[in-house]
């Protein structure tokens, strides 16, 4: 009898010693754990220009009335990675243009460390697979009928932003009628987006074939509704110096 | 000693199985993630309710990435959940699919739910009847790469056994997201 209670009295100690040592990793895992999103380097760092992620544009899947205005993507590159192609964000988004893990599944087919570590050309062929696919959506079609949008030109840079922030989003903007309509979690709206994808670009850039210097300013996007509905003039984002022209 | 640890022993085990029954009494469930690249001919995920979407991804992946799955299937995923409802079976499930609407690709962008295609299935006897078909949330499970705020985000699922209805809801970073909380009926 005395033998038998001791038996269980061995089982439950040993029982509870590797409870209490469960509940020790899990707190351990917590603290070690990051409070807040902490970036990540797969493979190597790039540094790829402007110009050379509009190459890769170029050279991409991505429907021609897009690359019409790649010089734009190219900032958009640069905007979103720094011209990194191996960041993880630390929280949803890798790679040249921080495509999302969901999207990083359904159009390349891996995860977020395979798609760091894929080329500059093969994560520009993903995103614009993406791109191509969310050009359907209805709120990138209403946005074109618009022609402008709270004060904004909707360009190829403009319809990229809205699909970049998703679909979803892009339409929650729509439908309040203004770029504030909608803004992530650090506040950059749609419109922020696209300003800061033509102010990152090139201004030298050249599209495809090195011979045309890319023409990045109202009329850049040559869809029917925009080029029959201009912008008025104030509406112009654009600001060219004397010395630009 | 010995009683306290018997004690301590007893409610651990308690914990367990009210987790199993949970399943149709009501509370929340947190749907279960499927990866499909292995081809099952027993899944039922597999088979009877995603076979259509399986078959689309991996026609896009030969067709558009240009890659030879040997015979695997292309990476799809599903969230779903199993409840008992009388005699039947109903399985609700979210998949992971071009069709689906993503959130934001943005460096600055936290993690967001995908609204993607739904479906509520019912097995009887070994007979599968799509119920109803829908849009849904989805969310990956987390993982360790995730900061701590987003280490409890899940898709959850509940069904009324009295009234048959299914709810979803979604909890990110701690909080609850509107456009995931939604009602399915299954009668």
């Amino acid at each position: 009898m005395r033998t038998i209670l001791s038996d269980t009295l061995k089982t439950s100690v040993f029982l509870m010693i590797r409870f209490v040592r469960a509940c020790l990793l899990v707190c351990a895992l917590c603290f070690a754990l990051p409070a807040t999103a902490q970036r990540t380097q797969f493979c190597e760092r790039t540094n790829y220009s402007a110009q050379e992620i509009t190459d890769a544009v170029n050279a991409s899947v991505l429907r021609d009335d897009l690359k019409s205005t790649s010089c734009t993507l190219g900032g958009l590159g640069r905007f979103e990675s720094g011209g990194n192609k191996g960041i993880f964000n630390g929280s949803c988004c890798t790679g040249i243009f921080q495509l999302n893990t969901a999207n990083v599944r359904r159009y390349a087919d891996t995860n977020r460390e395979g798609y760091a570590c894929m080329s500059l050309q093969e994560q520009v062929d993903a995103w614009a697979r993406l791109t191509n696919d969310g050009y359907n959506t209805p709120a990138v079609r209403r946005l074109m009928e618009m022609g402008t949008f709270d004060g904004q030109r909707v360009d190829a840079g403009f319809i990229a932003s809205c699909i970049q922030l998703g679909p979803g989003n892009c339409q929650e903007m729509v439908s309040s009628g203004r770029c504030s309509g909608f803004a992530d979690s650090n506040g950059t709206t749609i419109c922020d987006m696209a300003r800061s994808a033509r102010q990152n670009s090139d201004p030298n850039c050249r599209e495809g074939n090195n011979s045309q210097v890319c023409d990045m300013g109202p009329g850049d996007f040559p869809t029917t509704p925009v080029a029959a509905n201009p912008p008025a003039s104030s509406a112009s984002d654009i600001i060219v110096g004397p010395g630009q022209i | 000693m010995s009683r306290l640890l018997i004690t301590a022993l007893a409610f651990m085990l308690s914990g367990m199985t009210s987790a199993v029954q949970a399943q149709s009494d009501g509370a929340w469930q947190t749907m279960a993630l499927s990866d499909f690249r292995e081809p099952s001919t027993t899944d039922p995920l597999q088979t009877m309710v995603w076979p259509d979407a399986i078959r689309d991804a991996n026609a896009y992946a030969n067709r558009e990435l240009k890659k030879n799955l040997n015979g695997k299937n292309a990476w799809v995923t599903a969230l779903s959940t199993r409840f008992e409802d009388k005699s039947r079976s109903i399985i609700i499930s979210t998949v992971l699919t071009r069709a689906c609407e993503s959130g934001a690709n943005h460096a600055g962008a936290g993690v967001e739910r995908s609204i993607c295609p739904l479906r509520i299935v019912t097995l009887d006897h070994g007979k599968a009847t799509i119920l109803r078909e829908d849009r849904g949330c989805y969310i990956d499970p987390p993982d360790a790469a995730l900061p701590a705020q987003n280490q409890g985000d899940s898709i959850q699922a509940r069904l009324n056994p009295a009234t048959g209805q299914i709810q979803m809801r979604a909890i990110i970073g701690g909080k609850l997201i509107a456009e995931c909380a939604r009602s399915y009926p299954t009668r």
